[in-house]
């Protein structure tokens, strides 16, 4: 377990060393083609051209080269359709992707999603995901991946949904969707991976009652068209009341034709090996031809079996999100339960969101 | 009643927090441009690199910024106009075998199609003549036909002026002596050869400084 007590130390340090490697480049040559380039770039044909370097002459060059930040302000409104109480949730953070390079050759990415939480007009921090991916193999078939990271399991990979109220199950089903570790990964032509060991205890890192994740993905290729993969995971999760062990295994799907995209997951396993769990995600969602308009609907379907009888809960989503302006995201969703046991009912609710995203 | 209560207290709360983010958005809005997606969706096209160069070892990113004015350098070249939106951070990615050799660039672009953005890795030589392309999402109709050999082979090896030869004067497909490629297949066609100017236009005119220095004293000039 000491391992899961030093990842946020090595975060840091990864953080700080990401920093520090970068190798200038070497002194440049001033042939005849480089001068020709250099006036059209309205440049001295004598100025210095080094790779790594953004603006060519700052000092700052080894912090900003490949450097992409944003800043991330979002706020919400939540209406709770049974008693008309409103919620109201902001975020402001930063957004920023650094990929870490020599001249010739790339070490890997530091991701860094730093945010504040309001609920209600009480901020507090938290850490939306905190991550260095180490390029192992140059290739791309062998990355180690270390921090604040998504945990490996349906269509939590690939990252689509920070920052949206659209989003899938891995909430609800594994707990959480980043957890503190490691993971090895890796991009095939074919294929593509990722296990990870990790805290299990979500957002922030705590160590009582030990807890700790194993999880994988396996899936084909992102870049086609129809895209399936299997899943599993295995560990004690830290919850409000404690750890439960988890164990799932699932398959995902998703499918991209016209305007159209599908997805799925399906997911069995237990809790604390005394409950039974299925639980079902679909999506089908509908965008425009330059995706500033979207629409979905999605349905959630959450199964526990704690003795002999199935407990159902689930819901029916439908929501939209447009890009009105340059930097600005609309977006609102309406929640329906569906649950046959009305004691076991959730009440619906309407969320609206305004995104203000820049860099 | 009690929803008009809350309502009220709430859009008291609001108002108070967002004033305060809101002067601050307001203080960096002019110099703002954006992106839409969190930064943890970016991902780089191993695939496309081992796919195109199977003597890849490793690959250097080089991120540049496309500012308006190298929009309008690259405008003055297309027969099409592009988006505003094509502005902000992009990616080129040089590969090099173990000696640290280029063997070539792959530069993605996101183009509008029919049915959604279509992302398309395109391979280059050290001399910006098209070694192949390969989509990396494309929600399309004739996307096998495209990367087809029989596509790819009428492309590769062509520099910006031999496939400007392919469009008519206001970038559309011309409908006789053109590019050979089934009927289902042309509206993607045409799509694919604008990219294809434009890849080649951008990476010339943006990241014109880094080509001189990654093609060494010996590359083309």
């Amino acid at each position: 377990m000491i391992i899961f007590r030093s990842v946020p130390a090595v975060a840091a340090l990864v953080l700080a060393g990401s920093l520090a490697v970068q190798v200038p480049a070497g002194a440049s040559t001033t042939d005849g083609a480089e001068a020709a380039v250099a006036e059209d770039l309205d440049q001295s044909p004598d100025e210095e051209l080094p790779l790594g370097d953004l603006s060519g002459e700052g000092k700052w060059s080894v912090l900003t080269d490949n450097l992409r930040w944003a800043l991330d302000v979002a706020g919400r409104v939540d209406v709770n359709t049974r008693d008309g109480s409103l919620t109201h949730v902001e975020f402001v953070g930063i957004d920023l992707h650094k990929v870490v390079s020599t001249s010739k050759r790339d070490i890997g990415t530091l991701l860094v999603q730093l945010y504040g939480k309001g609920v209600d007009g009480d901020w507090k921090y938290t850490t939306r995901l905190l991550y260095f991916n180490y390029l192992a193999s140059g290739g791309g078939g062998f990355n180690v991946r270390i921090g604040h990271i998504l945990v490996p399991f349906g269509l939590n990979l690939p990252s689509r949904t920070p920052g949206t109220l659209r989003q899938y199950i891995a909430g609800r089903n594994i707990g959480f969707k980043a957890d503190w570790g490691a993971s090895v990964n890796g991009v095939l032509p074919e294929w593509n991976y990722e296990i990870s060991l990790t805290r299990g205890s979500g957002v922030d890192f705590k160590s009582h009652d030990s807890p700790y994740l194993v999880s994988g993905r396996i899936g084909s290729s992102m870049e086609r068209p129809l895209v399936a993969g299997l899943s599993a995971l295995y560990g004690d999760v830290l919850g409000k009341n404690g750890v439960v062990r988890k164990a799932r295994v699932g398959a995902d799907v998703r499918w991209l034709g016209g305007p159209v995209d599908v997805r799925a997951e399906l997911s069995y396993g237990s809790d604390d090996r005394t409950t039974d769990v299925l639980n079902a995600f679909g999506e089908i969602s509908w965008w425009s031809p330059e995706e500033s308009v979207m629409g979905y609907v999605q349905g959630r379907f959450f199964m526990n079996k704690p003795a002999n009888a199935w407990q159902e809960t689930s819901y029916l989503t439908v929501g939209a999100r447009i890009h009105v302006l340059r930097y600005i995201w609309l977006s609102a969703d309406y929640r329906h339960g569906l649950t046959r046991d009305s004691r076991a009912q959730n009440p619906d609710v309407f969320r609206a969101q305004i995104r203000y995203r820049f860099f | 009643m009690i929803w008009r209560a809350n309502a009220s207290v709430a859009t008291r709360s609001v108002l108070r927090t967002w004033s305060g983010i809101g002067i601050g958005c307001l203080m960096l809005l002019a110099a703002a441009s954006s992106h839409g997606q969190a930064y943890c969706s970016l991902r780089d096209p191993m695939v496309a690199l081992n796919k195109a160069f199977p003597s890849f070892d490793h690959h250097r990113s080089i991120v540049r910024e496309v500012s308006e004015d190298h929009r309008d350098k690259i405008l003055d070249r297309l027969p099409f106009t592009i988006h505003r939106n094509e502005l902000g951070s992009h990616t080129l990615y040089a590969a090099f075998d173990s000696s640290d050799r280029l063997l070539g660039l792959i530069h993605v672009r996101t183009e509008r199609g029919r049915w959604g953005l279509t992302e398309i890795a395109w391979t280059l030589g050290p001399d910006l003549r098209v070694d192949g392309l390969r989509f990396q999402r494309s929600r399309e109709s004739g996307q096998a036909e495209i990367e087809s050999e029989t596509f790819q082979a009428q492309v590769r090896g062509l520099g910006f002026g031999e496939i400007r030869a392919f469009l008519d004067q206001d970038g559309s497909l011309r409908t006789e002596g053109g590019i050979e490629v089934p009927v289902n297949a042309r509206p993607l066609a045409e799509n694919t050869l604008r990219s294809a100017l434009k890849t080649i236009a951008a990476t010339e005119i943006v990241w014109g400084r880094e080509l001189v220095k990654l093609r060494g004293p010996d590359g083309p000039g």
